[in-house]
């Protein structure tokens, strides 16, 4: 049995306004609280331009819903990492930095960290507690709901805990009935709608990306582990594609979505000569009608769709759309 | 009695274990997997062609590299599509070195602790800090590889239909060829100490499945063969083997004939032990098996041995693509026409298959993934059965161990199965 998208799929549109299911609805990032940037459609689609800018250094600010700041004395603080359900690829990000990790890992005390060992945590405090991937089983949001009660700061680890990911596709099209292709026994399997985290708990800070960027992650884990939250430079894609030397994707008509999008991933995947696709999400400055705009002439509205669809960015470019008209 | 895990650490995914024992006989022992669905298949229907092998590969943090390259290939088979001599030669090094670092991580850091009496890897690391870095460094020459090829460790870029975005810098390939004989180097060293490994003595007999060719050790390519007389090109892999889910089970199981099968490193060593290269061959000599071997343990030095051939073998390949044009690997253009296509790929544990049919526009009608952990995890509760009774007058806590050791050491991945 299979259906194409345009002939069924259309029809369950998800609706991008998100209910608030759990005990607290927290926005995300930045990016829809903050207006629009003053970039003109020119300078959206004359990316050099905005390079000129410098990207603002990066500050710590102590953000109104941080917890209060670590009385850690001479205790290492307390940090987990948790997966609900996911490919634990952010995880491995992680780990993959080797001898840093290593280091990192070293200034603080890991709890219940399971590929490393066995022993179950009965629950102490934590400093920090990071999840990756979405609450798909009952198991996952129990888990996420009582590392949240547990942790003085919790930390989206990558795109699906902030933004959804892969799996959030299902909902653009046929949602619950996506399992249908999948499993000829459906009952009793937990296949809910796919919401990021913080439909369900207060998420104090977003590592964005798929996979996170790891040099990224040992910027900022310092100081989220003494309580401090601290603010991604809203800084795009294209700056680190420039300083890559890379040759810009959308000169050659490539519909890279580069300059609406956080940097701060080192423009790997323009640097491997791919788009980006936008795992980092909107950065809060980004003319989004503008870029709209400009990709208009490089891709049909159909690909620009299924393309924002990968990364769970669909929802987060229509509101942002809406929002300035 | 019953026997109940409620969480095996030290893995990829989440499963519990639950086994009920009547009277000294097994009744039953299942894996209790609990992950959730992402329905990877299901999400992909509908989309353009060109999407899949990005969002597949996601299915798996550890092993993307093989579900990206099995998806190409899916693709390329349904679209006609023939790419370069020097883009699968490229592939398939990018394969070895993902097979690297997946063994690497697996046998030393997820495994070794189980049988050397130790309960957490920060002891492993401080008890034995050579060989710990020895580990790390094959790890590191395994993801490095990826790297190099694909931009990123953690699902990699530069791979699409066709061939390759951007072709891998020759000073870094050339890097890999000169840091490859120290690594070796580690990887022998580290073998003679996983030597003096005792592991536990079990045998239970099965089928092996795996790739093969008659004169490459398969990795990216080749037909499905079995040490029970199976000879098939991988087209006719859906109609001998059968995929089928029980009610409230996210893991749909994979039988031949009825039964369970084993692939991974352990069926691959069986199967073709012949195509190896010298030094992998040499060691594994020297482990003194007797063939076949039904040992489930033994998939730990089995992937030792793949760690030693895939060394050789990727400093060999790279050396070849060094000697040709490396942009030929860059991809041509191609028609997109509607198509049906299948892939096989050996992946770290075992053999990965899709299948994929595309439209006439290029959108995907149908997909079909079959992960290799899904089509291992009936053999591993049949070999179960079969193990708790020598493990029966342990401790419940002695016993316990032992079978979170048992299950590890066929380093099921629990993402993938679910997917």
């Amino acid at each position: 049995m299979t259906i194409t998208k345009k002939a069924a799929g259309k029809a369950v549109k998800k609706t991008t306004t998100k209910k608030t299911v759990g005990t607290v609805k927290i926005k995300k990032t930045a990016t829809r609280k903050n207006a629009p940037g003053a970039a003109s459609a020119a300078e959206a689609q004359n990316i050099p331009v905005r390079v000129q800018n410098a990207p603002p250094k990066f500050k710590t600010v102590s953000s109104p819903v941080a917890a209060p700041r670590a009385k850690t004395g001479g205790r290492k603080p307390k940090m987990a990492i948790v997966s609900l359900t996911s490919c634990e690829g952010c995880q491995f990000a992680l780990l993959d930095l080797g001898e840093k990790f290593l280091d990192f890992a070293s200034s603080v005390e890991m709890v219940d960290f399971r590929l490393i060992e066995e022993e179950e945590d009965p629950g102490t405090k934590l400093d920090l507690v990071l999840v990756e991937g979405n609450p798909v089983t009952e198991d996952n949001l129990k888990l996420l709901q009582s590392v949240r009660k547990r942790s003085r700061v919790l930390a989206a680890l990558g795109n699906c805990a902030a933004m959804g990911g892969i799996p959030e596709i299902k909902n653009y099209h046929e949602g619950a009935n996506t399992i249908k292709h999948v499993y000829k026994y459906i009952q009793g399997i937990s296949n809910p709608e796919i919401k990021e985290i913080d439909n369900f708990v207060k998420v104090d800070f977003y590592f964005p990306g798929c996979p996170i960027n790891g040099e990224e992650f040992l910027r900022y884990a310092p100081e989220l582990l003494l309580g401090n939250i601290p603010t991604i430079p809203d800084s795009p894609v294209c700056v680190e594609c420039k300083k890559a030397g890379n040759r810009c994707l959308l000169l050659d008509k490539k519909p890279c979505f580069g300059p609406m999008i956080l940097g701060g991933c080192d423009a790997v995947c323009p640097t491997a000569r791919m788009t980006c696709q936008g795992c980092r999400g909107l950065r809060p400055g980004a003319n989004i009608k503008a870029m709209r705009a400009t990709l208009k002439t490089m891709m049909t509205d159909e690909e620009f769709e299924n393309t924002t669809e990968i990364y769970g960015l669909r929802d987060d470019v229509e509101e942002s759309l809406r929002t300035t008209n | 009695m019953l026997i109940k895990i409620n969480h095996i650490a030290k893995m990829e995914g989440h499963t519990g274990f639950m086994a009920s024992v009547l009277s000294g006989d097994v009744a039953s022992a299942k894996l209790e997997v609990q992950e959730g669905i992402r329905l990877i298949e299901g999400v992909l229907i509908g989309r353009n062609f060109k999407d899949m092998p990005i969002v597949a590969q996601r299915i798996c943090g550890i092993c993307p590299v093989v579900h990206n390259l099995t998806a190409i290939k899916s693709i390329e088979n349904a679209l006609g599509i023939q790419p370069s001599e020097e883009s699968e030669k490229l592939r398939e090094v990018m394969e070895l070195g993902q097979i690297i670092h997946s063994h690497a991580l697996h046998l030393f850091f997820l495994s070794l602790a189980d049988f050397l009496d130790i309960d957490n890897d920060i002891k492993l690391v401080q008890e034995y800090p050579e060989e710990t870095k020895k580990a790390i460094r094959l790890r590191e020459y395994g993801m490095e590889i990826v790297k190099v090829i694909g931009g990123r460790v953690v699902h990699p870029l530069t791979n699409e239909p066709g061939g390759f975005k951007k072709a891998p810098d020759a000073e870094a390939l050339k890097k890999l060829v000169a840091d490859s004989p120290r690594v070796l180097n580690d990887a022998l060293a580290l073998g003679e100490f996983f030597r003096g490994i005792k592991l536990p003595d079990f045998s239970r007999e099965t089928e092996y499945v795996s790739l093969y060719q008659n004169n490459h050790y398969a990795i990216y390519d080749g037909d499905i063969i079995s040490n029970r007389g199976l000879h098939i090109p991988v087209s006719a892999f859906e109609s001998n083997f059968l995929e089928l889910q029980k009610q409230h089970e996210v893991v749909k199981r994979v039988e031949h004939n009825g039964k369970s099968y084993l692939i991974g490193a352990i069926a691959r060593v069986n199967l073709n032990r012949d195509k190896l290269k010298p030094r992998a061959f040499e060691y594994l000599s020297k482990l003194n098996w007797k063939f076949p071997n039904y040992n489930p343990f033994d998939n730990i030095l089995a992937q030792m041995v793949e760690v030693i051939h895939a060394i050789e073998e990727s400093q060999l390949l790279i050396k070849q693509l060094l000697q040709s044009d490396l942009n030929q690997v860059i991809t041509k253009e191609y028609e997109i026409k509607a198509g049906a296509g299948c892939a096989a790929v050996e992946a770290p544990r075992g053999t990965l298959y899709y299948h994929v049919d595309i439209d006439l526009k290029g959108y995907i009608k149908n997909v079909n993934i079959i992960t290799p952990t899904a089509q291992s995890l009936s053999n591993l509760e049949d070999d179960v059965v079969e193990y708790i009774p020598h493990i029966m007058n342990l401790s419940d806590k002695e016993r316990e161990r032992k079978l979170r050791a048992f299950i590890r050491a066929y380093d099921p991945c629990i993402s993938c199965a679910v997917h």
